[in-house]
């Protein structure tokens, strides 16, 4: 662990305070309102001695205008507990254009002392942290409101002001925390003669009480969703209502995907349209190409790669595309707009398209999502033509209407065209067509598809040292990731770096005598490398005897399950995997063997490991095999995941016990 | 490595010199044939992309900087920067004049026409920070990119300001120039160096111009010194000149540790109220040392503002914290910032009638002060010198949880000035050895079904345990536990159940941190037929990944001189004994030291590893020899006690 410089900034910030000459007047603090101060005091919802806060109450009222504009008022109020609680002092609100921020009030109440009151005055605006990257403009800012004194004990509230326009005439409430809710509370009153659906997800449905025009749901003690790494999206598990208007006398604007699709055709309608240029560059492309199939690849490959991903999300544009001209002639844009060149570069070819809307979470959107706009990818779905046939296309999806389709991310630089990344397997997505939207299952490729395989053919001296040449193929995913660090090395000498770490994983002490990789540019074949190494203390001595590892590389095994708490979520995984791995290690003449670690052979389902050590004609062989099979494991087997990586984990480590035989008399 | 100009108002032609050679100019720069037609760099090999030219222009006279930049794309992941984002504060700075275009290979010019975008990055009681953004249009791979703008500064400010020559990509030409503000002296330096074949910043008819070659591009390594002391920069501070001696370091110093000296003195000077404030602290009769770790305790135990939780502007108002303008201030209030607690040690100190010095010091994991920049910003910190029986002590009371006669390691072996009436004195602040810093590691362990099980006790001592009291001193136990359990986890290469048993003590400085844990260690033990083999770098996991790269740019740091000494004893199950134990090590480089053994008797093995690191800085040149150190420290953890049963057959 590395010694921590505390309180850098604070250093050169305490001095002044000081030394200041405090000009300002301290905060005037009124009253909180009533639903506030009827938290102090309140029982606590069930938490355990790390819950860092609690939410004593949660409130939003929701306002329909007959116009479609919602006002929507959040109230909530926690009571810090510990010092982690403090962050819940601090609101953060995104907003855009279409959901403005007209009020924010904020007040504490501490355990002792008077309280504190902020206002909307005293916030400030950010940009949001944590997008990626290539966001050149965007509409989505933050306001952020600091309530002072969020300390342990300090009962902290807050009410925000908003009036949306939302796309869609509908309201999410998600009642489900990270901390412990004991009440929660969604009031709507609605104009003269609109209807709602409410959909209940991760809980079981509440029938709200109505009184006039008004409607309220209540739910009490929710126990908190508890974060832990590698999990399902938030979506997946929180208790929230999805709650859609239908304005008086009109249709619903979106009762189904169906609709949901239909809606964003009409938003993308015109925007595939051929320029010339675009026509002359699809002939450039497959010039001399006569296969269909080569030709598309050629297609995708230049929307990969020669246009660079660019973010430009303002109003509309954070949902409707560029059209394909511009996309062309600019060379950049993001997912929709990379997808809708591509779909108009493909219908020169004769190739069919359509828009595939996903979440790059997979598990965002369920079979028993209700219609919404909550996804933030999009993808191509290729019909792909009778003719087109070949082994390497896997990311097929049959349609009863449609044929065969061919989904591909021409966001994704690293995957190729037949292929999906694996985040994107197994996921949800609305496929947008001619007759609509239908919500489908995005396929799982098989797990031969991505994975990692390894042969060494390796030495063991009489001093110990290990001498060699190893042999890696990656492919699907890993190979996608291993082009991704390689690509992002800026350095002489960067390719030797990652060889070094990836053998630092596994050797304590090595030289790299050659790193050498292949098809890097390539995505259709798997990236190789090659590595000639010295390892001079790889077998070690006890006594007379000579102990070796034969695992020589590769981690298989993970301390993802190896916490103080009981798992209490899903794992997710990213891909299904096949890897493998056969080590070969000649061993001096001299040298007998004396004892074999045992051999593995364990098969939960979800996953599978096998290794055997064998010793024959003085060579040590190691092969084993590695299947992930489930792009998830469910919260009850999660136990049989952390034994099955704590019986990897052994044998990674075990090793071969020789011994030096004795002479001849 | 310094440079100085002396105010003086630009005469009008120079001045009109100066405007006309900085101007954008109407065209761009001509471009080399073999600069579009090249696909790679020899002086970048794998970058995604490199500086061919950049020129910054800085007037500091009329408050305007340019900027022009040209840049080849080497590879895909290059294109990134084609987009190009520039930050202001809007109504205080402005960005203009902005001009960007693409070069392809082919020859094609694209000049950009795309939308210049406004985007908000913050917004805080009327600061508005926003910057331009912009596309360029078909960047790929062998294109080469450049834009150039205006930005302007408010006017009527004048700052200090650098160039920063490293770049994160090779630069192959950059030229810098700097007009200074009339009416302020103004002053250079270049504390990491230039790039070879440089020469030095000039000042050449009113301005400092600058042109470098070559430059590499700056790599981050882990365990190197902090990247400002790594860099190639020219750094510029204006001074008001008012003494003959700004141009001499040796006259410098002196002239301001004077000056300080009073200021200081000034502050302190309330002895009536010393004398009363530690005649309630010490005793007619203790004994100088005494005294002063009664002082020394008793400042620590003030309130400290400098290492409070962040507290917000409306909670500061609501204390009303009083103006302090002296010493007695800071002891009626009961508290102060570091600094100012350290002073009032000082001052205590002297009414105990000890002979103490204030000392201005820098922080090493910041910056490395030279004095030859005279730069007294850089002298940031403070602490305090006490004779006591001859010997000097450096104090830092201002820092919680630092034990006395240590300081914080980040002012350990540090350039610092003792303010003295001769002008004052440069010094070296003590660098701890390693043996005050320990990591002491004690297990009792049985062996049972493969796993490892039982207790861990851990003692951090020196500046083991005050960088970790002060990082926990705002958070609460299930925080502190968390910490610990933590970072004891981290230490076990494996499957590891770890549970802090007892309150270890986080308040007392002068105690060592004592922490004890329940730990399972899961399948510790692999099989091998009829034996057991356990590897015995079981606290190891550390050392992981040290230095496993061949080559390295940079010097090697590690905060401090640190031990590490870890003891295990494991219990056998019964019928099973020690069959054999990996060989001792013992290496001894002088500034890194290791050694191991392990040994069997009555069916239990012991495991002792010692590792010491006792020095912070290594140049580079040391770097195989360091990095064959930990090799062999990493191939000594894996190596494997071996275990068998009794004859009476008992298994596993």
């Amino acid at each position: 662990m590395s010694p921590v410089r505390a309180t850098r900034h604070q250093r050169t910030a305490g001095a002044g305070l000081a030394c200041a000459t405090l000009l300002l007047a301290g905060a005037a603090s009124a009253a909180p309102p009533a639903w506030l101060q009827a938290q102090v005091g309140a029982a606590l919802p069930a938490h355990d001695d790390k819950t860092a806060a609690v939410v004593l109450y949660s409130e939003t009222l929701l306002n329909a205008a007959p116009g479609g504009r919602l006002r929507r008022v959040d109230r909530r109020v926690y009571r810090i507990l510990r010092s982690d609680g403090a962050e819940r002092g601090t609101v953060f609100v995104p907003f855009t254009p279409r959901s403005r921020v007209t009020d924010l009030h904020a007040w504490c109440i501490p355990a002792t002392g008077r309280g504190y009151e902020v206002r909307n005055r005293d916030a400030y605006e950010t940009a949001l942290g944590g997008i990626a990257g290539s966001e050149l403009i965007t509409d989505v800012r933050a306001r952020v409101l600091q309530i002072p004194a969020a300390l342990p004990g300090s009962i902290v509230g807050y009410e925000l002001e908003r009036e949306l326009e939302p796309y869609l005439l509908a309201d999410e409430w998600v009642f489900q925390d990270t901390l412990p809710v004991r009440e929660a509370r969604y009031s709507v009153e609605l104009p003269p003669g609109w209807e709602y659906h409410a959909t209940w997800l991760n809980h079981a449905e509440e029938p709200p009480q109505a009184a006039g025009r008004s409607l309220q749901w209540v739910v009490h003690d929710v126990s908190a969703l508890h974060e832990e790494p590698r999990m399902p999206p938030w979506q997946q598990l929180a208790g929230r209502v999805w709650i859609s208007f239908t304005p008086a006398g009109r249709p619903p604007a979106v009762r189904s995907w169906q609709d949901l699709g239909s809606w964003y055709l009409e938003l993308a309608r015109g925007r595939r349209d051929a320029s010339p240029e675009i026509r002359q560059k699809v002939a450039e492309l497959t010039a001399g190409t006569p296969q269909l199939l080569e030709r598309m690849r050629a297609v995708a490959r230049f929307v990969q790669s020669d246009v660079r991903y660019v973010a430009i999300e303002l109003g509309i544009s954070g949902l409707q595309p560029r059209a394909a001209a511009e996309v062309f002639a600019h060379r950049y844009g993001d997912c929709k707009d990379k997808v809708t060149l591509l779909s108009s570069m493909l219908r020169e070819l004769g190739v069919d398209s359509t828009y595939l809307i996903v979440d790059s979470e997979r598990g965002a959107v369920s079979a028993s999502t209700p219609p919404n706009l909550g996804f933030d990818h999009v993808i191509l779905a290729i019909v792909l033509p009778e003719a087109v046939h070949d082994p390497a296309l896997l990311a097929l999806l049959p349609h009863p209407q449609l044929g065969r389709l061919l989904l591909f991310d021409p966001t994704d630089p690293y995957t190729p065209l037949g292929a999906l990344p694996g985040q994107l397997q197994g996921g949800y997505g609305l496929l947008v067509t001619p007759a609509g939207g239908e919500l489908v299952q995005l396929p799982q490729l098989p797990g031969s598809w991505s994975g990692v395989q390894r042969v060494a053919h390796l030495t063991l001296d009489t001093s110990g040292a290990l001498h060699g040449e190893v042999q890696e193929m990656l492919s699907g995913d890993p190979a996608a990731h291993e082009r991704q660090v390689l690509a992002s090395e800026r350095l002489a000498g960067g390719q030797t770096r990652i060889a070094e770490t990836h053998l630092g994983d596994s050797l304590a002490d090595f030289r790299l005598l050659r790193a050498e990789v292949s098809n890097v540019a390539d995505q259709n074949l798997p990236v190789e490398w090659s590595y000639r190494l010295d390892a001079e203390r790889y077998a070690k001595r006890s006594g007379e005897l000579v102990v070796v590892r034969p695992r020589v590389l590769g981690v298989e095994a993970s301390r993802l399950l190896e916490t103080p708490e009981p798992r209490q979520n899903p794992v997710e995984f990213d891909a299904a995997v096949e890897d493998a791995d056969l080590f070969e290690i000649e061993v001096p003449a001299g040298y007998q063997l004396d004892d074999l670690p045992p051999p593995v052979d364990l098969d939960y389902g979800f996953a599978a490991y096998h290794s055997r050590t064998e010793f024959a004609a003085h060579v040590l062989r190691y092969r084993r095999t590695f299947e992930l099979r489930a792009l998830s494991v469910p919260t009850a087997r999660v136990g049989e995941l952390r034994q099955l990586y704590r019986s990897i984990a052994a044998d990674e480590r075990a090793a071969a016990v020789l011994k030096r035989a004795a002479p001849a008399p | 490595m310094l440079g100085r100009r002396r105010s003086a108002p630009l005469s009008g032609a120079l001045a009109a010199q100066a405007l006309a050679s900085v101007a954008v100019a109407a065209d761009w720069l001509p471009v080399a044939p073999e600069d579009l037609s090249m696909t790679t760099m020899a002086e970048a090999p794998g970058a995604p992309a490199a500086y061919l030219y950049q020129q910054i222009d800085r007037d500091d006279a009329h408050y305007y900087q340019t900027v022009y930049v040209r840049l080849k794309i080497l590879k895909e992941e290059g294109r990134g920067y084609g987009d190009v984002e520039i930050p202001y504060v809007k109504g205080q700075d402005s960005v203009r004049d902005i001009q960007a275009r693409t070069l392809c290979p082919d020859g094609r010019i694209l000049p950009f026409s795309g939308t210049l975008f406004d985007k908000p990055i913050s917004s805080e009681r009327g600061v508005k920070v926003l910057a331009k953004t912009f596309s360029l249009p078909g960047v790929q791979p062998g294109c080469i990119i450049e834009y150039r703008y205006r930005y302007d500064f408010p006017f009527g400010w004048i700052f200090d300001s650098h160039w920063l020559l490293s770049q994160n990509l090779y630069v192959r030409e950059e030229q810098f120039s700097l007009t200074p503000a009339g009416v302020y002296s103004l002053r250079w330096s270049w504390p990491n160096g230039l790039p070879p074949d440089t020469r030095q910043p000039r000042l050449e008819k009113g301005r400092v111009l600058l042109e470098t070659h070559h430059v590499p591009a700056f790599v981050s390594e882990d365990h190197m010194p902090p990247e400002d002391q790594l860099k190639y920069r020219v750094d510029f501070i204006y001074f008001i000149a008012g003494s003959r001696h700004d141009d001499d370091a040796s006259l410098y110093w002196p002239s301001y540790a004077r000056q300080r000296l009073r200021d200081i003195e000034r502050f302190l000077d309330r002895p009536a109220a010393m004398q009363k404030a530690v005649a309630q602290i010490v005793l007619p009769g203790d004994a100088p040392e005494e005294k002063l770790r009664k002082l020394y305790a008793r400042v620590q135990r003030m309130r400290n503002y400098t290492y409070e939780r962040p507290m917000s502007e409306e909670e500061i108002q609501r204390e009303r914290r009083e103006l302090v303008s002296s010493i007695e201030d800071v002891w009626k209030h009961g508290a102060g910032t570091r600094y100012q607690l350290n002073w009032l040690f000082l001052a205590m100190a002297r009414a105990a009638g000890l002979a103490a010095d204030p000392v201005l010091s820098s922080a090493r994991d910041e910056h490395v002060f030279d004095a030859r920049v005279m730069n007294p910003d850089q002298l940031n910190l403070n602490l305090v010198v006490v004779n006591v029986g001859g010997r000097d002590l450096y104090l830092a009371p201002g820092i919680p949880f630092t034990r006395f006669g240590m300081l914080p390691w980040w002012e350990t072996d540090t350039r610092a000035l003792r303010l003295n009436a001769a002008g004052g004195t440069w010094i070296n602040t003590p660098l701890p050895e390693a043996g005050e810093s320990r990591l002491e590691s004690r297990a009792d362990l049985r062996l049972s079904d493969g796993a490892l099980e039982g207790r861990l006790t851990v003692r951090f001592s020196g500046l083991e345990a005050s960088w970790r009291r002060l990082a926990e001193r705002n958070e609460d136990e299930v925080s502190r536990r968390q910490f610990l359990e933590q970072e004891v986890t981290a230490r076990i290469p494996g499957s590891a159940e770890v549970r802090l048993t007892g309150n270890p003590d986080w308040d007392d400085a002068e105690q060592d941190l004592v922490a004890e844990f329940a730990v399972r260690v899961a399948g510790w033990a692999t099989l091998a037929g009829h034996r057991q083999l356990l590897a015995v770098g079981l606290l190891g996991n550390p050392e992981h990944q040290t230095f496993v790269h061949a080559s390295r740019v940079h010097p090697l740091y590690f905060g401090y001189p640190y031990e590490r000494r870890d003891e295990l004893s494991i219990e056998l199950p019964p019928g099973w004994h020690v069959e054999s134990v990996p060989q001792a090590h013992a290496i001894d480089l002088k500034g890194v030291v290791f050694s191991s053994g392990a040994d069997g008797a009555h069916q239990s093995l012991h495991v002792r590893r010692d590792l010491t690191i006792n020095m912070y800085l290594a140049d580079v040149k040391f770097y195989p020899a360091l990095r064959r150190f930990f090799e062999n420290v990493r191939s000594s953890d894996e190596e494997q006690a071996v275990v068998a049963a009794d004859e009476s057959g008992a298994r596993h």
